[in-house]
């Protein structure tokens, strides 16, 4: 990267943590992803282990106390996240990789391949993306990259759409014009001159398709789809736990705590860099 | 005000106490009116005379199903539980979960079981005033075993000749039971399902049965309302006017209704959740010793079930007393890989198994599996114990991933292509259990247990009136499943139901049924409905 560009992206920075959303967003998400991805080095006890009594109460050795079946709840707690960091992560990523790549082909060639790929994006958006992935996990299995990429699947037709509309807008502008003219190859223009100018509304949507995964992922393990037991995992503690909430809410509250401000985070963030880059386009 | 506004604040002051619960742990409940009620409630609790009126409201979770009204075809357990208020069968169960007489007044076998003699009682009467005759009794007999209707039960009585079922008069009928299959638990086999109809039936546009109370209102998946049956047949009985069956989603929100006052009366609370009644004025936890047997299921035909060192190795590799403590709450009793404790011919002197790692992993050394990794299939209620059992198979070296399937797959022809699931069963009598489970006429035998002895016994025993000849085929049919069977049993468990104070005529039982005797139950807070 050139000292120009590591300069642009500095000041780029500088702007949007003048934005409040993306301060709290930022810190939010960061707080939370630090805990979940060094959680599972730091866990007082095997998160699988049955130490305590059902629903035990918290004490010195657990102070979260035990869950439905005698888990210590902290240990849990601090294992339970990386799964759905990384299966939130990954669905996010690959859904923007693959959704990127096809809005932009289908937005420039606007020939045979946009309606082929519209029609394709348009017919799997008519599945509310929860139903979708439920169809497909209940036929297929829990394994935790047939969630991910089901889910991924799932958010891929939005990515599309947006990137589409935006490439066919910009495939008009005189600069893509002039790689065209220069003889620029159709990859190099895509990569080159449409691509950097998509990549703000891009991480805006990012922010969005990882709230929207946080709650995808977690809502999946809740309703007994996701991470199988006797795995930790956030999602799948309110689940196992919901019966004992009268008993020892810990196990639930802290974990739906978790997914909340993961969410939250993620949410706040993208709120934040969307409002920042349509101030910037209004002057 | 109306009933509609009245419904929605108590919801709103059950929601207040439930949160309120949550916040405070409980407790700071039941303040105010509700002590007052509670307190009109043990006053009243005294009494113990059976009051006419009212609506006794019973709150039950049926999963995924919305369930049908079908006598002989019922979809998942609240249709199961509907059908016991609306059909009355020419048995029903005891208190010690034997079947014992009902419409018939007597029921008899030949000497080698291969004919039924089942006499009605006199002046019976179905919902719509007609007599009950043995018409209606082959009727229904026909329908429950007709292959068209394809009644998932029909195997239960797969042994009945359709074809010679004969009428000897308005009473009486005799069932030929086909050539060598004779079937001596054609009660078991049929109390549950065999409710009585008129030929005129039908499940949706005439349910007509001569149970304790009939249908007025049915709304699949939400709530049945029924009122009482005048001419039941037995003697002033059901005592409420109205029972109204709620659907739950789930035991949180039950349990939720059951102590705001919504439910009087729940079936089957979860183990966790016996918790929540101690001390609580609002609803009292009652415990049926009822032996429903808990269990894995191992497939021999399966590798490495097919060995049955690794069967054995499996059963001691079972840390019992920790799955009763963990699964169950504590709300269970050791078993012995056998299941039907209470039956007569039950074989209870052979030597209790108990966790031995060190011959477990001698046993799996032995036969070539030092290192397992296995997939152990679990429904949503066998998931506590895929987990403990699990953990335990871990200390043993061996791997057992968890895949947690639904109801539908879980019972669906899979079931039979697993290496290992949870599995769980009834506590009816030996020969009953053995046609469901893996004898050789069970249509879900996911053991895959075939053994030409324990067959010929069982073919045999079925044929055996008397229970004295049965015990010694019977306990050498448990010597078999106990030495190279395909389950591994590991406790029987309590059927634990929630009591509102308010209810009355209930106590429990040997069996799974103390909450669905509809017809014993009364409110001790019931006016008797006034005639205009």
């Amino acid at each position: 990267m050139s000292s120009a560009s590591v300069r642009r992206a500095t000041v780029g920075l500088g702007k949007a943590l003048r934005e409040w959303q993306v301060r709290l967003g930022l810190a939010t998400t960061v707080v939370v992803l630090l805990f979940a991805l060094v959680g599972p080095w730091l866990t007082p006890q095997d998160p699988q282990a049955l130490l305590g009594g059902i629903y035990g109460a918290p004490q010195r050795d657990a102070l979260l106390g035990y869950d439905y079946i005698g888990h210590d709840v902290v240990s849990r707690v601090l294992a339970g996240g990386a799964s759905l960091v990384w299966m939130s992560l990954a669905t996010a990523g690959i859904a923007l990789v693959v959704g990127t790549a096809l809005g932009l082909v289908a937005g420039y060639s606007r020939r045979v391949l946009d309606p082929v790929i519209v029609w394709w994006a348009d017919v799997l958006l008519a599945f509310p993306n929860l139903i979708l992935v439920l169809l497909v996990v209940s036929m297929l299995g829990r394994e935790p990259w047939l969630i991910v990429l089901v889910a991924s699947v799932a958010f891929i037709p939005g990515v599309v759409r947006l990137v589409r509309g935006l490439t066919v807008g910009l495939a008009s502008r005189e600069f893509v014009e002039a790689a065209e003219m220069l003889g620029f190859a159709r990859w190099r223009i895509l990569v080159g001159e449409i691509l950097p100018n998509l990549l703000t509304p891009l991480l805006v949507h990012l922010g969005t398709m990882l709230s929207w995964a946080v709650g995808i992922l977690s809502g999946l393990s809740y309703l007994g789809y996701g991470i199988a037991p006797p795995a930790a995992d956030w999602g799948l503690m309110v689940n196992e736990n919901s019966m004992g909430l009268q008993i020892q809410p810990w196990a639930v509250l802290v974990p739906v705590l978790l997914i909340a401000l993961l969410a939250l985070g993620t949410n706040l963030l993208a709120e934040g860099v969307g409002r920042l880059a349509a101030r910037i386009e209004d002057r | 005000m109306s009933t509609t506004d009245r419904s929605r604040r108590e919801f709103l002051r059950a929601a207040t106490a439930v949160g309120g619960g949550l916040i405070l742990g409980g407790g700071l409940l039941g303040c105010g009116e509700r002590d007052a009620a509670a307190g009109t409630a043990t006053a009243a609790a005294k009494d113990p005379t059976p009051r006419h009126g009212g609506r006794l409201r019973f709150g039950i979770i049926d999963g995924d199903l919305s369930g049908n009204l079908d006598a002989h075809k019922p979809a998942g357990i609240g249709s199961t539980i509907r059908g016991f208020a609306i059909y009355s069968k020419l048995w029903e169960w005891s208190e010690e979960m034997t079947p014992r007489l009902a419409l018939a007044e007597e029921a008899e076998t030949n000497a080698d079981a291969t004919t039924w003699t089942i006499r009605l009682r006199k002046g019976l009467e179905f919902h719509n005033g007609k007599t009950i005759t043995a018409d209606d009794v082959i009727f229904s007999t026909l329908r429950l075993t007709d292959p068209e209707l394809a009644s998932p039960y029909r195997h239960l009585v797969s042994g009945i000749d359709r074809s010679r079922i004969e009428k000897l008069d308005e009473r009486t009928v005799r069932i030929n039971m086909k050539e060598g299959h004779g079937f001596l638990p054609l009660a078991d086999a049929w109390v549950n399902f065999g409710g009585i109809v008129p030929p005129d039936y039908h499940p949706v546009i005439n349910p007509v049965g001569a149970g304790p109370y009939r249908i007025k209102d049915f709304k699949p998946g939400q709530r049945a309302l029924l009122t009482r049956f005048e001419n039941y047949y037995k003697p002033s009985k059901p005592y409420t006017d109205e029972l109204e069956i709620i659907e739950f989603k789930d035991q949180t929100s039950r349990y939720a209704a059951l102590v705001g006052g919504q439910v009087d009366l729940v079936y089957g609370l979860a183990p966790e959740q016996t918790a929540l009644f101690r001390n609580n004025p609002r609803a009292s936890l009652q415990v049926s010793e009822a032996h429903r047997w808990q269990g894995f299921s191992l497939n021999l035909k399966k590798t490495p079930f097919d060995d049955v060192r690794v069967r054995q190795a499996f059963r001691l590799i079972a840390d019992r007393e920790e799955l009763i403590r963990r699964v169950l709450n504590g709300q269970g009793r050791l078993a012995n890989d056998l299941y039907s404790p209470r039956d007569p011919t039950f074989l209870a002197t052979l030597p209790q198994r108990h966790q031995d790692l060190d011959r477990a992993k001698a046993l799996l050394r032995e036969a070539g599996h030092e290192r397992l990794s296995l997939e152990l299939v679990a429904s949503a209620a066998g998931s506590a114990a895929a987990v403990a059992f699990a953990e335990q198979a871990r200390r043993a070296g061996v791997e057992l991933k968890i895949r947690q399937v639904d109801l539908a797959t879980f019972n669906g022809p899979q079931m039979r292509d697993w290496q290992i699931s949870t599995y769980e069963g009834m506590g009816e009598s030996y020969l009953s259990t053995a046609a469901r489970t893996d004898g050789p006429i069970s249509a879900s035998n996911r053991t895959n247990f075939s053994d030409e002895r324990f067959d010929e016994l069982f073919r045999t025993a079925v044929q055996r009136t008397d229970v004295q000849a049965r015990v010694p085929l019977a306990h050498e049919m448990q010597q078999i499943q106990h030495e190279r069977g395909g389950l591994l049993i590991w406790a029987y468990s309590n059927v634990l139901d929630g009591v509102s104070p308010r209810v009355g005529g209930i106590s429990p039982e040997h069996s799974h049924f103390s909450t669905w005797r509809f017809e014993n139950f009364w409110l001790r807070d019931a006016q008797p409905a006034t005639t205009a």
